[in-house]
């Protein structure tokens, strides 16, 4: 004999989906925000940008005009396809990519204590300070974090 | 024919002479043969000490040889071409279609006084910006001047030997240095630091490994020619880079010789140098073609002096320590003085700078290596986690 949930349980079931469902718009819309806001400044001054990956030592010269086109490029497809539902998947793997990228580059830099403005959160705020890449490698953790989160507690339907 | 040795006065000398002559001899009593004895006794330090005293007749004639070919070779005036080039690592810079001279090139011409050990170079650049610049190391000092473009002098004043030909081997075709040994052959033999390998009517070998100041172990082998007055042929130096980063490797060939003194002297030459500690191990070329070498009884050291202008000079005095500038008149518009502990520092600045400089190339390929690596993880813990991604998924499809 099948016995029925309760009214008050299915109530608090559909309220944590509706939360978790607000919890990912709310994070998908950051992951859309922080790619959009970083690919700005980066497109709008390729130079200032180009330069900036010069002073990081990282990159060698003949890959940095490619690269400086390449990233901002990437983060700004990478928004768009966050938002168009059949897409998202392939795009939340891209910003894993990229935020795991942006990880070991910052770790490298905290780890060679070269402090340089990187350009990684937008022109506007480059630190070139330790401190700096701290704030920024705890940023790409966390939207690395973000992206994994968003790909394994995805909804059925989405899937 | 056998015969028996006996025992002590008898065994002599003339023993070993059936042996040398290839004739069996007979058994001691002990039970050894005759012929090992005396040849233990007799026959081998008797060689060993004619090999000895040949060799050591050898080295003294060589040695003598090339004291003649120094004192032959002083009170001398040369003027000289110095290219410069590159070509690539395995190249052969005896072979000029090999040499690249699109890059950095250089072509000085080149006036050298000697009177042995202290010399004096005076040369006027032919490409780019090249100031004329005339150095002199006499009695331990060395003293550069150059005019520069506000007809001001810039003297340098100091101590260190190697400031006059800066880093090129100018001082080895002219045999008043052996590359990075500031000293020639004959110094370097008669110091122990090289020593006679072989000689016989057409070459001589000499060649050692011991190192030159600063103590990086280094080797050198120079080829003379003994019909040419000990003319070096060919010279190799190698020198370990500290901590295994690779070994600079300096030749010099001689293509040609002219009479001077009684001896031969290099009229033209072929140097290269390789650093497998540098990113660009590229090999540089010098080319050096004297178009005069003559011997002048007047010059002596003094001679040799250049002297330190009196106005619109800008002098750094390592000796003195002192900084001084003098206008037109002569009066001095700026004066700066050091203490020898302060220029010690100030100088141990600039070297590590310079170190650090030489280091950047490393440095920045090992960073370049970073990056690759870097983006390679990323793209190895993405795929991982597409994998653990499409595990789940199919699992979930399966309930």
């Amino acid at each position: 004999m099948e016995t029925l949930a309760p009214a008050g349980d299915v109530r608090a079931a559909r309220r944590r989906l509706e939360i978790r469902r607000g919890l990912r718009g709310i994070a998908l819309a950051l992951l859309v925000g922080v790619l959009a806001w970083s690919a700005g400044g980066k497109l709008f001054w390729p130079g200032e940008f180009q330069r900036l990956m010069a002073t990081w030592g990282l990159i060698p010269p003949k890959l940095i005009p490619a690269v400086a086109y390449t990233v901002p490029a990437s983060e700004l497809v990478l928004a768009a396809a966050l938002v168009v539902r059949r897409l998202r998947v392939a795009a939340l793997f891209g910003v894993l990519y990229l935020a795991v990228c942006f990880s070991g580059i910052h770790a490298f830099l905290i780890w060679a204590g070269t402090a340089v403005p990187c350009g990684c959160a937008g022109l506007a705020l480059s630190f070139a300070s330790r401190p700096g890449h701290i704030v920024l490698l705890g940023l790409s953790l966390a939207l690395a974090l973000a992206a994994t989160l968003l790909l394994f507690t995805a909804p059925r339907c989405s899937r | 024919m056998r015969r028996k040795c006996a025992v002590g006065a008898t065994r002599g000398p003339w023993m070993a002479l059936p042996l040398i002559l290839g004739r069996r001899m007979g058994r001691s009593a002990r039970g050894k043969t005759v012929d090992r004895v005396c040849v233990r006794r007799w026959l081998v330090p008797a060689v060993t000490a004619a090999l000895v005293a040949s060799a050591h007749g050898q080295a003294g004639t060589v040695r003598e040889a090339m004291a003649q070919r120094m004192a032959a070779l002083d009170h001398l005036m040369v003027e000289f071409h110095w290219f410069e080039c590159g070509a690539a690592y395995g190249a052969d810079p005896l072979d000029r279609s090999k040499w690249r001279t699109d890059g950095l090139v250089q072509l000085r011409k080149y006036r050298a006084w000697i009177v042995r050990p202290w010399f004096r170079l005076r040369f006027s650049g032919q490409f780019g910006n090249e100031r004329d610049t005339d150095s002199a190391w006499v009695d331990g000092e060395h003293v550069t001047r150059q005019l520069d473009d506000d007809d001001t002098w810039s003297v340098v004043r100091d101590r260190m030997e190697r400031s006059v030909t800066g880093p090129l081997p100018v001082g080895t075709p002219l045999e008043l240095h052996v590359f990075d040994f500031r000293e020639p052959l004959l110094k370097l033999l008669d110091e122990g630091r090289i020593e006679l390998v072989s000689a016989d009517d057409t070459e001589v070998v000499l060649a050692g490994a011991r190192p030159p100041p600063p103590a990086y172990p280094a080797s050198v082998r120079a080829v003379l020619d003994p019909r040419r007055g000990m003319l070096p042929v060919e010279i190799r130096v190698e020198i370990e880079v500290p901590n295994g980063r690779g070994i600079i490797t300096y030749t010099l060939r001689t293509l040609a010789s002219t009479r001077v003194g009684g001896v031969h002297a290099i009229r033209e030459a072929i140097l290269s140098t390789t650093n497998t500690a540098v990113s660009r191990a590229d090999r540089i070329v010098y080319h050096f073609l004297a178009h005069s070498i003559r011997v002048d009884p007047n010059l002596d050291a003094d001679t040799l002096r250049v002297e330190i202008p009196a106005v619109n000079a800008k002098i750094i005095d390592e000796i003195d320590l002192f900084y001084r500038r003098l206008d037109a008149t002569g009066k001095v518009v700026a004066e700066e003085r050091w203490t020898a502990e302060e220029r010690q520092h100030q100088l141990a600045a600039l070297r590590e700078t310079f170190a650090r400089a030489q280091d950047a190339d490393r440095t920045l390929l090992r960073r370049y290596r970073s990056f690759f690596l870097i983006t390679g993880a990323s793209a190895a813990v993405v795929l991982a986690v597409v994998g653990v991604w499409g595990w789940r998924r199919l699992r979930l499809r399966a309930t």
